[in-house]
């Protein structure tokens, strides 16, 4: 629980900083540094990621690991409030495909901008 | 006449059943305290990584694989693996809050990392979680550690998903967004095996190949105690989880 709220106040942008979430997800994700994003790459990256964000070990996100903004201008009837492992392991190539435009397994820099600007593009849909 | 009907229809699903599994199959292969594992498996149609269930990780050739009559895992990776006939187009229809997760999680696993992309936050970091892990948890660790193993390198204590040891939420420090705690180059020079200290314990796999030649596990690349090894020209950046 403690573990959870420390991660809330870290997500808050450091000030004055633009993030560039594109660089980073090369940063993070590009294994064999070739500029871009292959299906592999996402999948061990995000994995971890679930792993990191869920705080209670208990293989669901759900409370501050599910930040209910994260469901703005999704199409979410009603707000669940979580995702099981199971939900978000289905969902990873099912998104990667939805970014991959060209479908040839990665994601180039384009791509890339297109995933890392889709939170933002959704809020702003918001109704 | 009523039973017999049914037992014929129970049958005939039965058949219906073992059609479909020959067709395409899953298995689940599993890596248990990062050791190899082989799965009977008939590899001769392909077989697909369908689902990865551990946070180490699985990656083809290096720390997965197959041949005509198993697929293996290493490292830690667990997996459920299709076998044969590929799935054509997923019936899967998708789930907006997962999807919403996925994205969500990529956006703030970066503002995670730029609050802690310079050395100087990234020192502060280490030396703060090397304290706290120092004093609280060390001695449990070592105490199971070394009386089963006697080095300080197991696999078993840094995956969240594999075996749901509680121990391993001890290391699942979420300040990080799933990165490295520590990263570290290793270069090999010929054929020999040159080696390089691990900084720090956890669980340790390839971060970034810098090499063309390949760093696949066990053959130009593995653990040994508290090193890395590299060979065969297998150059990279190596992560501490």
């Amino acid at each position: 629980m403690l573990a959870a709220l420390a991660a809330s106040a870290a997500d808050a942008p450091p000030a004055g900083k633009p993030v560039d979430t594109a660089q980073a997800m090369r940063d993070r994700m590009d294994r064999n540094v070739d500029g871009k994003i292959s299906l592999e790459e996402y999948r061990n990256a995000m994995v971890r990621r679930f792993g990191a964000r869920d705080a209670n070990d208990d293989g669901v996100l759900d409370g501050a690991e599910f930040p209910q903004e994260w469901l703005a201008g999704a199409d979410v009837q009603e707000a669940t409030g979580k995702v099981s492992f199971e939900q978000f392991s289905a969902e990873l190539p099912l998104v990667f495909d939805g970014f991959d435009a060209d479908h040839d397994g990665q994601l180039d820099a384009a791509e890339t901008a297109a995933f890392a600007g889709a939170r933002k593009i959704r809020e702003e849909s918001r109704p | 006449m009523n039973h017999s009907r049914t037992l014929t229809m129970l049958s005939l699903s039965g058949l219906l059943l073992c059609a479909s599994i020959a067709q395409a199959s899953t298995v689940t292969c599993e890596s248990s305290n990062g050791s190899y594992q082989s799965c009977p498996a008939d590899g001769s149609k392909g077989v697909r990584l369908a689902r990865q269930l551990s946070t180490q990780g699985c990656w083809k050739d290096d720390t997965w694989g197959y041949d005509t009559n198993r697929i293996w895992v290493d490292r830690g990776c667990r997996a459920e693996f299709q076998v044969g006939a590929q799935a054509t187009g997923s019936a899967d229809k998708g789930n907006a809050a997962a999807a919403a997760a996925v994205v969500g999680i990529v956006a703030a696993a970066a503002i995670i990392a730029s609050s802690h992309d310079d050395d100087h936050h990234r020192n502060n970091y280490d030396r703060k979680y090397d304290r706290k892990y120092d004093r609280k948890y060390d001695p449990y660790y070592d105490r199971t550690y070394d009386r089963n193993y006697g080095r300080g390198y197991d696999d078993r204590y840094s995956d969240r998903y594999d075996n749901r040891y509680h121990e391993s939420s001890r290391y699942g420090y979420n300040g990080y967004g799933g990165d490295p705690r520590r990263t570290f180059s290793c270069e090999s020079r010929g054929d020999r095996r040159s080696y390089c200290d691990i900084p720090r314990r956890g669980h340790v796999e390839v971060y970034k190949q810098r090499s063309l030649s390949p760093c696949t596990y066990g053959r130009s690349w593995g653990v040994e105690g508290s090193s890395v090894w590299v060979k065969d020209g297998c150059r990279a950046e190596f992560a501490v989880y």
